[in-house]
């Protein structure tokens, strides 16, 4: 049976999560990123992390509409600046996927760091040099938003590489308690590994405590997750 | 499928796939998968949505269309079966 097939499966067993994924959100696309919001609004609720645990935990999105996942990856500036306001005046929810090092890089060498870590920028876009979401607006996001890993470095990272591991996804754990001052519960891995791929990566997973685990085709709550939907992992 | 499927199936996956990833939103639908084991996701699948994909996967079997595949999915149905494909709310050559 091919992956599709298997995939097909599991979508008639249960509904899947719509989720609608970001990256760059550049302010001269801002009219587009309004439609698209807009349209979700009118068909979705907004999700939290309280929310996704309540849906896996009874099964049922509250308040009876479909919950959608707006997940803005790598930790753009441009994320706060531009999408951060037409989310709020559309009443979703979006999950910031920040790479903390990048966050934590000084504004001058942002744009080398981004060089060496396939994260792609928008030309012109910051005179300050600044293309990062900083810890401030992080904290600010942490507010009605969802602030979520995804890995230290932005670095591909080998499977039997323990260190590298630990670094990327432990290490930005400690960062985001750090910061914020608590862990994060989601984590998105570089190249969509899903739970049970690799076990020094659960193991990684399991001590830095996430709960939630995306990855290409699935959406995981991981096996060590508390059981309370309000519970916050310490 | 028939060929005007097939033919359209095509169309979209280029069309998708010609899109600029990193400044674009990119709907999918994510298995939900609770590995804590003692909770399930208990609403009712939906087979329509199944279905739709199980005829994609049997037109383009290649493992490395799967991605594409749900994307395309995604696209035709995140609005509902009413709803325009999403990413005809943003596609420049569309609005022109």
């Amino acid at each position: 049976m091919s992956l599709a097939s298997q995939i097909a499966d599991s979508f008639a067993a249960a509904p899947p999560i719509r989720v609608v994924n970001y990256h760059n959100t550049p302010a001269y696309r801002a009219d587009d990123y309004d439609r698209e919001l807009a349209a979700l609004a009118e068909r979705y609720a907004p999700v939290t992390e309280d929310d996704l645990a309540a849906f896996f935990a009874s099964g049922h999105w509250a308040g009876g509409r479909p919950g959608v996942i707006v997940a803005l990856y790598n930790g753009y500036r441009n994320n706060h600046d531009v999408m951060r306001p037409l989310l709020e005046r559309h009443g979703l929810v979006g999950w910031f996927f920040a790479v903390t090092g990048w966050t934590s890089c000084p504004p001058d060498d942002q744009r080398a760091f981004a060089a060496r870590r396939t994260l792609a920028l928008v030309p012109g876009e910051y005179a300050d040099g600044r293309h990062a979401l900083s810890w401030d607006e992080l904290k600010s996001l942490d507010q009605g938003h969802v602030v979520a890993s995804h890995t230290r470095n932005h670095a591909r990272i080998a499977a039997d590489d323990a260190d590298g591991q630990q670094a990327e996804i432990v290490g930005a754990q400690d960062d985001f308690r750090e910061h914020l001052g608590h862990p994060v519960r989601s984590f998105a891995w570089l190249l969509s590994g899903t739970w049970g791929h690799s076990a020094p990566t659960d193991a990684c997973l399991e001590r830095a405590g996430y709960e939630f685990l995306f990855s290409d085709f699935k959406l995981q709550r991981l096996p060590h997750a508390r059981s309370s939907a309000n519970e916050k992992i310490i | 499928m028939d060929r005007h499927d097939a033919a359209a199936l095509a169309a979209d996956m280029a069309r998708l796939g010609a899109r600029p990833y990193s400044e674009v939103g990119v709907p999918m639908f994510l298995v939900a998968e609770d590995l804590r084991g003692d909770l399930a996701v208990k609403d009712e699948g939906e087979p329509k949505l199944a279905a739709a994909l199980r005829d994609m996967a049997v037109e383009r079997p290649e493992p490395a269309d799967t991605a594409r595949l749900i994307e395309v999915l995604a696209d035709r149905h995140i609005l509902g079966a009413d709803g325009p494909a999403f990413t005809r709310l943003s596609d420049e050559e569309v609005r022109r």
